[in-house]
């Protein structure tokens, strides 16, 4: 084939190498000057480009058009370090050293063009391939299952790969980095683009790694997208490829393996879609890490509004006036509850925000929270257990006001807990509030559920609360009402 | 994650290509023989095949195995161990050499390299476009694929030199064409197809008459009874890409005019497939004529009349020489007919020869004399 060869080359190789190449039958023009050469190929586009390793300027960039054709770097010698710079550069093959040097390069540039052209033909007429948006995953996969295919699919988007195969139409195994089966076929679906290459093959049976059949993979696949899509609207607006933030570093704290692992790929591809595609966790894996860190504070959409993170003006007015006393510069909060009701985790919460540093003790957890204008806010945690009253009494002077956490679940322990918090507000006339912990349904009804079986008196609010919300435990601040109410004043 | 074949052939080298290649990212495959490499390579889609270590004999094997077997659209690279005449491998068609010992990281970017560039998904455009071959993906398959995306699309169909299009409007059929037929008659020209290649292109078709006028369904059923019945009417036909001719030696009997044009046809070699593309006519009446013409031996398979043609040259030229041989030894009109020879059983007399006796003049002696003088002295 009369190929077009441009040879960039200052010295006393360029003519030989031109002859060898007019003997392979291609057309050659020599440069010795790299202006020279990158007009040309502004205007003309050669097959290949054989170019001595002095006649580009070390360590600097490749100009763009340089890029266009593929490019043989020659030398008489050179190291091994530098023939692998080059290849970062961009070269499609590197020649050094060796006997006939003119001889091996027209070789070998033979072997390039040989490749890029003949055999990509070739491979192009022997599979199917296109992009995933002319025909998706689903689309070839129903195909095959209709048509009985037995198929090799590979599918790629931006860098990474899945591979799949079907016999007599059903995924009989399927492939990607960190994932297989199910897993990896989910992770395909959900590419957002990209690209697929196909073709049949022969064999007279197969086993099959994946127990699920490709009817329930498929309408796995929809389960999967609603997932998707309905954390995408709770959490973006229903943006499908929103950009994540970490809001709270300080709560990423004490984060399960998974969580970690996707909060420490999200500091690298911000973008939904990317996070997606490079997570090493199954698609919904992915995306109920991403709920839970969103949830709990550690991260925030890019297009969110800024959290609150630190009590406001307004906040510690109200605490100046409502909760501490008249000149009083600091004040105790105590938390309540069973372990498992989230109690550690709102001392965080207010800790987290706040900057203040936990110290722990047995069954307390305690933390210094500095105000605005000399004023500090103590929190404790303390355990409902056998030495609830012993601790409380210890901690007392100073306690200007209550939060009981109550586990919703948790509906054996409402009558000992019943029985001690009335206890309490008898034994210390402060401002209290229930706080109502894993809730998952009607919040209404299981606020109505609590005051029934609580001999609540009726200022006493109670309120559903996620511990891991800075807001949510802001608004349980609000709900601590100065005068306690009289002992028997209950809500129906 | 590309998928690696190497041929195999010393056992010995099998640790350390896997030590080589483990943590890399690359699925590898390891055989010995070459029956073993048709038999892996009808079972998977390499990206490269590393020959390793190569010799020239049994790479060029190779190569030749994977052109007969249509797997030369895997690239091949020999791994060369101290071969004394590695310019002998240039001669192949291989997509690069590798000469060993050579460090790691400049061995994983040449590999890598030449993966890249034969890698058709590489250079891809995003977009609408999807193409393969028609083996895979039959119209039927195309039609019913376009339909559920409900998309616009222009489908071309080649083979065997043939092109047809298809156009799609929101998923429906609209129109096609191939050569002068359009519409369903074009559809079921090219709904047989049992190779060849497709491409699509997804681009708005909205100006595009509907010419086809009944449902995708509709047409769907009208193609698969066609195919069904044109299976029926095939057995006994010779294969669709097997050539047929005109009988020569046939004697000339009134033909239909369908009939004509099979014949006219069929004066040089053609395929099945192609005597079915090139008429306008129906292919079931076509077969069905054409199942005729071969009943009355009016047409063949190519090899077949090419042998009685030949049979009956070879026939008529031995009976020429016999008669040329035979016009020898015919009376000429007017001559006297005799034997050309005579044979005695008995009484065998043999022949008597006469020879004058011989009579030299005066002036021959003296020449004689003077002569034999001469050459005494």
């Amino acid at each position: 084939m009369a190929y077009l060869v441009h040879i960039a080359s200052a010295s006393e190789k360029a003519a030989p190498l031109a002859e060898k190449c007019r003997q392979a039958g291609w057309e050659t023009q020599v440069f010795s000057q790299p202006a020279e050469l990158l007009a040309t190929l502004e205007k003309t586009l050669p097959d290949i480009v054989l170019a001595e390793y002095a006649f580009f300027p070390r360590g600097k960039e490749l100009p763009e058009s340089l890029s266009k054709a593929p490019l043989l770097i020659f030398a008489e010698e050179m190291d091994p370090d530098t023939r692998l710079e080059w290849y970062q550069r961009g070269a499609a093959r590197v020649v050094s050293g060796g006997e006939d040097l003119p001889a091996r390069v027209s070789a070998f540039a033979g072997m390039v063009l040989h490749r890029k052209n003949t055999v990509r033909r070739t491979r192009q007429t022997s599979v199917t391939y296109g992009t995933l948006q002319a025909f998706s995953l689903a689309e070839v996969l129903q195909n095959a299952l209709l048509e009985k295919k037995n198929l090799i699919l590979k599918i790629r988007h931006k860098d990474r790969d899945v591979k799949i195969r079907t016999f007599q139409g059903h995924i009989v195994d399927a492939v990607t980095a960190h994932l297989t089966r199910e897993d990896a076929v989910l992770k395909a679906m959900m590419f957002p683009g990209g690209s697929s290459i196909i073709r049949g093959y022969q064999k007279l049976e197969e086993r099959a790694a994946l127990p699920a059949s490709t009817l329930a993979i498929l309408s796995e696949t929809s389960f999967t997208r609603e997932r998707v899509r309905k954390f995408l609207e709770g959490f973006a607006g229903g943006a499908a490829n929103p950009e994540f933030r970490v809001a709270s570093p300080q709560r990423a704290a004490g984060l399960p393996e998974d969580r970690a692992q996707v909060l420490e790929l999200l500091q690298k591809y911000p973008a939904f879609q990317d996070l997606l595609l490079h997570s090493p966790l199954p698609v919904l894996k992915t995306v109920y890490a991403l709920a839970t860190l969103a949830t709990r504070g550690v991260i925030a959409h890019k297009g969110e509004a800024e959290v609150v993170e630190t009590f406001q003006l307004q906040d510690i007015e109200y605490i100046r006036k409502t909760l501490l006393s008249e000149g009083a510069r600091s004040g105790n909060l105590v938390i309540l509850g069973m372990p498992e009701s989230g109690r550690s985790e709102l001392v965080r919460t207010l800790a987290g925000f706040q900057k203040g540093s936990i110290k722990s003790v047995q069954s307390l957890d305690f933390v210094r929270i500095p105000l605005q204008g000399n004023l500090t806010l103590t929190v404790f945690g303390v355990s409902t257990d056998q030495n609830l009253l012993t601790v409380l009494e210890k901690i007392s002077p100073g306690m200007i006001a209550g939060i009981l956490l109550i586990d919703y679940r948790q509906k054996d322990q409402y009558e000992f807990l019943n029985y001690l918090f009335s206890r309490i507000i008898q034994l210390y006339p402060v401002p209290f509030v229930v706080g109502l912990t894993n809730v998952k349904g009607d919040l209404v009804k299981a606020v109505k559920e609590v005051r029934k079986n609580f001999n609540l008196p009726k200022n006493i609010d109670v309120v559903p609360v996620q511990p891991d919300s800075f807001p949510d435990a802001r608004k349980l601040l609000y709900h601590l009402h100065a005068a306690p109410a009289e002992q028997g004043e209950t809500h129906a | 994650m590309h998928d690696i074949l190497i041929y195999l052939l010393e056992k010995e080298s099998e640790n350390e290509v896997r030590a080589l290649f483990s943590g890399e990212k690359y699925n590898l495959t390891i055989v010995e023989d070459l029956e073993q490499v048709v038999e892996v390579c009808q079972q998977e889609l390499f990206d490269l095949l590393l020959v390793w270590p190569a010799g020239y004999d049994k790479t060029a094997n190779l190569m030749t195995l994977l052109e007969v077997n249509q797997f030369d659209y895997i690239p091949v690279i020999p791994v060369l161990k101290d071969d004394p005449q590695p310019e002998a491998f240039l001669k192949l068609p291989i997509v690069d050499l590798l000469r060993l010992p050579l460090p790691k990281p400049e061995f994983f970017a040449i590999i890598h390299q030449a993966i890249k560039d034969i890698d058709v998904q590489a250079s891809m455009v995003e977009g609408m476009n999807w193409q393969g071959s028609i083996e895979e993906y039959s119209l039927l398959d195309l039609i019913q694929m376009i339909e559920n995306g409900e998309r616009d699309a222009e489908l071309i169909l080649s083979c065997e030199s043939k092109t047809g299009y298809v156009y799609f409007h929101k998923g429906k059929l609209v129109a096609a064409e191939f050569q002068s037929q359009r519409g369903l008659e074009a559809l079921q020209k090219m709904g047989f197809w049992p190779k060849g290649q497709f491409e699509t292109r997804l681009s708005d078709q909205a100006a595009v008459k509907d010419e086809i006028g009944s449902s995708n369904q509709e047409v769907l059923m009208a193609l698969l009874e066609k195919m069904l019945k044109l299976g029926q009417l095939y057995q006994g036909l010779p294969e669709l890409f097997e050539e047929i001719m005109k009988n020569p030696l046939a004697q000339p009997a009134e033909l239909t005019p369908l009939q004509d044009r099979i014949a006219n046809f069929c004066q040089t070699p053609i395929s099945v497939f192609n005597l079915l593309v090139s008429l306008a006519d129906g292919n079931e009446d076509i077969l069905l004529e054409l199942k005729i013409m071969m009943q009355m031996g009016l047409v063949g398979r190519r090899q077949e009349v090419e042998a009685l043609v030949q049979e009956e040259r070879e026939r008529s030229g031995l009976s020429k020489f016999f008669s040329s041989i035979s016009s020898m030894f015919k009376k000429k009109p007017g001559a006297e007919e005799a034997p050309a020879y005579e044979f005695f059983e008995d009484d065998f007399i043999p022949p008597k020869v006469e020879i004058p006796t011989l009579r030299l003049s005066s002036e021959d002696v003296q020449k004689i004399k003077t002569r034999l003088e001469a050459a005494a002295k």
